[in-house]
């Protein structure tokens, strides 16, 4: 009896938490977009407090779901709903289809699809805001300037977006040139940072060849950056618990193996500078400083050439390629600050 | 592939009640890519039993057999899935009961069942699918140990891996690597 009284507050504690009301317009669900022979799943999760929807489009051999970090969780779902999408292909994906023609193509009338099914779903009035990442960010701008997607839209957010593949490799090559430099003057590990300038001196970002080298000395980059604290830590648990338990990872990888359309785009020469003047949603860009997979100079270079009025750059000063997940509470504020504005 | 993978099953069955001693009864968890959750039930029955016998002197069994499987996982938040396969199992048991065995089941067919599914036509129109998922041909191999067990109503305990292809999957194959764990009945 007397364990019973010492258990009655646990009890009740966890009788009222039970009984607590759930989180108002909150949504969690799966649905699927079956388009051109590809079924994808979208992940929903989130509030539609705001009336606010912002889809999420990954970066090459990514997933929907691995943006769904604690900032994503505990800032953003509480006041908008996001829609974090398989892209064709990709991750959860399934279906059978013949390999597009035009692969980058085909992702981007996905997300004009996707759009499509995302107001029969949730309401017209809503505003949807569409966010691509590196790859995504290409997938995105194309989306953008096909099928009069842009009129559907409130805005468009591009987070290390990629846009123009044949100026990568020497912008990276200049990029991790220039950290390097800024690495020796601050002391950090010099020896190595002169040998990767040595190495990188020699390579020529227009070869074939030299690509690959020059993305492996990248590598080694990184890693000098993360040992000497330069970039902000990363806490991945809450990608590896979407990586193992949600987005099977047997499959994801599997997929990879077979659907990588980001070397499609970079053999192709996939470029859209040509074309950014033609954006004229409301834009918001954001690049890691240290981010050597796509420098942030291609940003700078393609906010001066978007058509839009009202268009922004940040420059996340601790982050490489995920600025979500170095910098998280920074970046949902951004986001907020965005969106906030635009709808007003 | 319906029509063969039945015709299989009935004819197991079929013999089954005629030679209601040899045929056995498995159940076991079904783990889809190690640990999505399910549950499999199959029919296996040996119609081909060879004794070796070793230079030591050991004797050995070689036993073939034919099996039907039919398993359910849930892949939580994605989707779920029923395979049903059908093929051939050649076991060599030893003395001390343990058997080890590979399997290769030709005819098999998947069928993915997805939450809420729209689908957008050439035109944009937007509609709700009707029992969504997808079906693949789904051949696998196996190989697996079992513990042979003298108990009534309990032939045997189980621990068996499967590689399970499917085809088309988008451009090309997907590959799933699954886990069962049970008995024999």
């Amino acid at each position: 009896m007397k364990r019973m009284k010492k258990m009655l507050p646990v009890i009740m504690a966890l009788l009222i938490s039970a009984c607590s009301s759930p989180e108002i317009n909150r949504i969690d669900e799966t649905i699927y977009l079956r388009y051109q022979g590809a079924d994808m799943p979208a992940y929903v999760h989130g509030s539609l407090i705001n009336n606010t929807i912002l889809v999420v489009l990954h970066g090459a051999g990514s997933f929907g779901l691995s943006f769904r970090d604690e900032g994503f969780k505990s800032l953003l779902e509480k006041d908008y709903l996001i829609v974090y999408f398989d892209q064709r292909g990709q991750g959860m994906s399934q279906g059978h289809y013949s390999t597009p023609d035009d692969v980058v193509l085909a992702m981007a009338n996905d997300v004009n699809a996707l759009i499509k099914v995302l107001k029969q779903r949730y309401g017209n009035e809503n505003k949807y805001f569409l966010m691509g990442h590196s790859f995504g960010g290409a997938v995105g701008k194309l989306a953008l300037l096909s099928n009069d997607l842009q009129t559907e839209l409130a805005g468009w957010i591009s987070v290390c977006g990629a846009h123009d593949f044949p100026s990568i490799a020497a912008a990276r090559k200049m990029l991790i040139l220039d950290i390097a430099q800024e690495q020796i003057t601050s002391g950090n590990s010099i020896s190595k940072w002169e040998e990767l300038t040595e190495e990188l001196e020699n390579l020529d970002a227009a070869s074939d060849d030299d690509y690959t080298k020059i993305l492996l000395i990248a590598g080694t980059a990184m890693e000098l950056l993360k040992k000497d604290d330069v970039v902000a830590e990363v806490d991945y648990s809450d990608q590896l618990i979407n990586t193992i338990f949600i987005n099977n990872p047997i499959t994801w990888q599997v997929s990879h193996l077979f659907n990588k359309p980001v070397n499609i785009a970079i053999t192709e020469d996939f470029s859209l500078t040509g074309r950014l003047s033609e954006i004229t949603l409301p834009t918001l860009l954001i690049y890691g400083k240290y981010d050597m997979s796509v420098p942030y100079t291609i940003g700078e270079t393609a906010i001066d050439d978007l058509g839009s009025t009202n268009k922004r750059f940040i420059l996340f000063e601790n982050s490489m390629h995920h600025p979500n997940h170095s910098e998280s509470e920074l970046f949902a504020s951004s986001l907020t600050n965005f969106i906030q504005e635009v709808s007003e | 592939m319906i029509v063969l993978l039945l015709a299989a099953l009935s004819s197991v069955s079929l013999y089954a009640r005629e030679n209601e001693k040899k045929l056995c009864y498995k159940i076991s968890y079904y783990g889809n890519n190690l640990w999505n959750p399910g549950f499999n039930a199959g029919l296996e029955y040996p119609y081909s039993t060879k004794e070796i016998t070793d230079r030591k002197e050991r004797t050995d069994i070689l036993q073939s057999a034919v099996s039907v499987d039919l398993a359910f996982y849930a892949d939580p938040g994605s989707h779920a899935a029923i395979l049903l396969h059908s093929g051939l199992k050649l076991k060599k048991i030893t003395e001390n009961a343990l058997a080890l065995y590979i399997g290769f089941s030709p005819l098999g067919i998947y069928r993915s069942f997805l939450p809420e599914t729209y689908d957008v036509s050439d035109e944009w129109a937007v509609t709700r699918v009707n029992l969504p998922g997808r079906t693949y041909y789904a051949p696998n191999i196996s190989f697996g140990i079992e513990n042979r067990l003298s108990r009534p109503h309990l032939d045997a305990c189980f621990l068996e891996m499967e590689a399970t292809t499917l085809v088309p999957y988008n451009t090309y194959a997907m590959f799933l690597l699954n886990i069962k764990l049970g008995v024999r009945l």
